[in-house]
């Protein structure tokens, strides 16, 4: 689904990463690895946030630098942590992100409805809670017609049953919509997300362990 | 704890007025060494003039209280700018920890701060107090050291009353925040309402000089000899005073906005979007160009003052250009631009301004190095 080939990434004069070549097959596959590994730098160049050396391919046809349009049509992405302008209120970034990339109004809502976030998206984001903007920022991610989503650490500040949730709409794109997941995370996956595969993120490489 | 608050709110302060400062005191000792003065002057005494004009409030009781008022709104800005800093989540253990003190070392600690941030101040009352001296007018300077101690005590005494009492009750100012809330936005209009509800003050300075900068040229429009010249660099002059502004903008963008780059928009309606909230912005000083200047001068002046904005903000585009190099770069690009309109080659300057921005928008768009 999601092919890197020769990427690097360097900050200053250091190595970042540094891969030959992977691929990110259907289903979910985990990343793993310690702080400061390079997991978000990762799923930030495969966003197409930031810059690098070498080659991601969406679907062995869709180059990230050669057509960022259709990439980023394709090619969602939720960060660690989350920053918006404070003026902005949920609502706000929602009908950006429907209009953008197309989503669907119903789709969306019904995200809200199983999130339990419409008692605060009115109000500008400045008084979310960590947990209420993490909410946010994986509710866009799932808007429009993803073929890939990018979650940075999804898990950390989701309560229980907002992970609960998560989990269904993860399984229900998998099979429903044949999206793929990459998912970073330094702690375990809860037992109900089906991890097809994993990877480990070390020494700037990045190596498939099943 | 007054190092730690200089460390932690001083720095950032200096930082995001950086360039409203520098653009103050350029104009004052602008005013001070270069203006021209009316009437005959004997050969050596220029100097001591250009001092006297520039420490006028040393013997001006009118110029002294109008400074007075000047620093007390810069201290003004000062308070909202630390309560409002104080709000974000990297600052909130100051409530919480810096309370423990006693009232008087908190007090001491914030006096010693209120100072730091006064050193702009402080510099002109040493330059003003030694002018003083030299002319035998000690006591409107010994008047001004006194204000600025009163002003600097009081404002101790405001901000520890605001991290012991205040801070985590509600207030009931008028938020701009809370009023723009209800209109709906895009991505085009983001762009004003960052500048109506956190810019605010650098939007009305930068208007203000802007316009007061065309209605002054209207005065000398007449008697020039080269017209087109003159409005060529007036334009070139406008597209430098927005310089805070569209730097300001920018570093909004690249901290808070990045999110766009997400998005599927293509980098040439982004551009045109990008004109349009520029020339939207620019609108009353092309309305005030078009009252005062021939008609026909107005298409030169649009082009002339867009191409420069446009270009200034691709210089943004660059990473890693903090506010000083920015303005180092802006100068530059201004000393350059009056070169071209003293050739009167400005018609052509412009249009290669707006190919550069151009490419340099279009090529650098995606090729952000890091996250801010």
């Amino acid at each position: 689904m999601l092919l890197i080939r020769r990427l690097s990434k360097r900050y200053a004069s250091r190595d970042i990463l540094n891969i030959v070549e992977q691929r990110f097959d259907k289903g979910l596959s985990c990343i793993k690895g310690r702080n400061g590994a390079g997991k978000s730098t990762l799923l930030k160049v495969l966003a197409g946030l930031i810059d690098f050396r070498g080659e991601v391919i969406l679907a062995d046809s869709i180059f990230l630098k050669k057509h960022p349009l259709p990439y980023r049509r394709f090619v969602n992405f939720a960060e660690a942590e989350p920053i918006y302008p404070s003026f902005l209120s949920g609502v706000d970034l929602i009908d950006l992100f429907i209009r953008a990339k197309k989503g669907s109004v119903e789709e969306t809502n019904r995200f809200i409805d199983k999130f339990g976030m419409q008692d605060y998206l009115q109000n500008n984001v400045s008084t979310y809670s960590a947990g209420m903007l993490k909410k946010l920022s994986i509710l866009l991610a799932f808007i429009g017609h993803p073929k890939v989503i990018l979650l940075d650490e999804p898990f950390i500040t989701l309560d229980e049953a907002a992970v609960k949730q998560l989990s269904f709409f993860i399984n229900d794109y998998i099979v429903g919509k044949q999206a793929s997941f990459v998912v970073t995370s330094h702690q375990s996956v809860p037992d109900d997300i089906p991890v097809h595969h994993r990877f480990l993120l070390e020494n700037c490489q990045l190596f498939k362990l099943s | 704890m007054g190092k730690y608050l200089t460390k932690c709110f001083g720095r950032v302060f200096y930082k995001q007025h950086i360039g409203f400062l520098i653009a103050s005191y350029v104009l004052l000792l602008g005013y001070g060494l270069f203006i021209k003065t009316a009437g005959h002057i004997p050969a050596g005494q220029e100097r001591t003039i250009y001092l006297v004009l520039l420490l006028n409030f040393v013997h001006s009781p009118v110029i002294t209280l109008l400074a007075f008022v000047l620093w007390f709104i810069y201290t003004i800005r000062t308070w909202f700018f630390v309560i409002k800093v104080s709000q974000m989540p990297e600052y909130l253990f100051w409530h919480y920890s810096a309370t423990a003190l006693p009232y008087h070392s908190q007090i001491m600690a914030w006096w010693w701060f209120q100072l730091y941030l006064s050193l702009p101040m402080i510099f002109y009352s040493v330059l003003a107090m030694v002018c003083g001296i030299v002319i035998g007018e000690v006591n409107l300077p010994f008047l001004a050291v006194a204000y600025l101690l009163l002003l600097t005590l009081i404002s101790g005494i405001v901000y520890v009353y605001w991290f012991n009492s205040r801070a985590l009750k509600k207030t009931n100012w008028l938020h701009l925040t809370a009023i723009v809330r209800r209109f709906p936005k895009s991505s085009f209009s983001i762009f004003f309402f960052e500048l109506i509800t956190n810019r605010k003050l650098a939007l009305v300075l930068t208007k203000a000089i802007s316009c007061a900068l065309v209605i002054g040229a209207v005065s000398f429009f007449e008697d020039v000899d080269e017209p087109l010249r003159f409005l060529a660099i007036l334009c070139v002059g406008l597209a430098l005073i927005h310089v805070v502004l569209v730097y300001l903008i920018q570093d909004f963008f690249a901290r808070k906005m990045y999110f766009l780059h997400q998005l599927p928009y293509h980098r040439g309606v982004l551009y045109i979007n990008e004109i349009i909230r520029w020339f939207l912005l620019l609108l009353p000083e092309f309305f005030l160009a078009s009252l005062f200047f021939p008609l026909p001068l107005l298409p030169l002046f649009v082009h002339i003052c867009m191409a420069g904005i446009l270009v200034l903000r691709s210089l943004c585009c660059f990473e890693h250009i903090n506010m000083l190099r920015f303005l180092k770069w802006s100068f530059s690009w201004f000393c350059m631009a009056v070169l071209f309109a003293l050739f009167d080659l400005s018609v052509l300057f412009s249009l290669l301004n707006l190919v550069v921005a151009f490419i340099v928008f279009y090529s650098r768009y995606y090729r952000r190095d890091a996250l801010a």
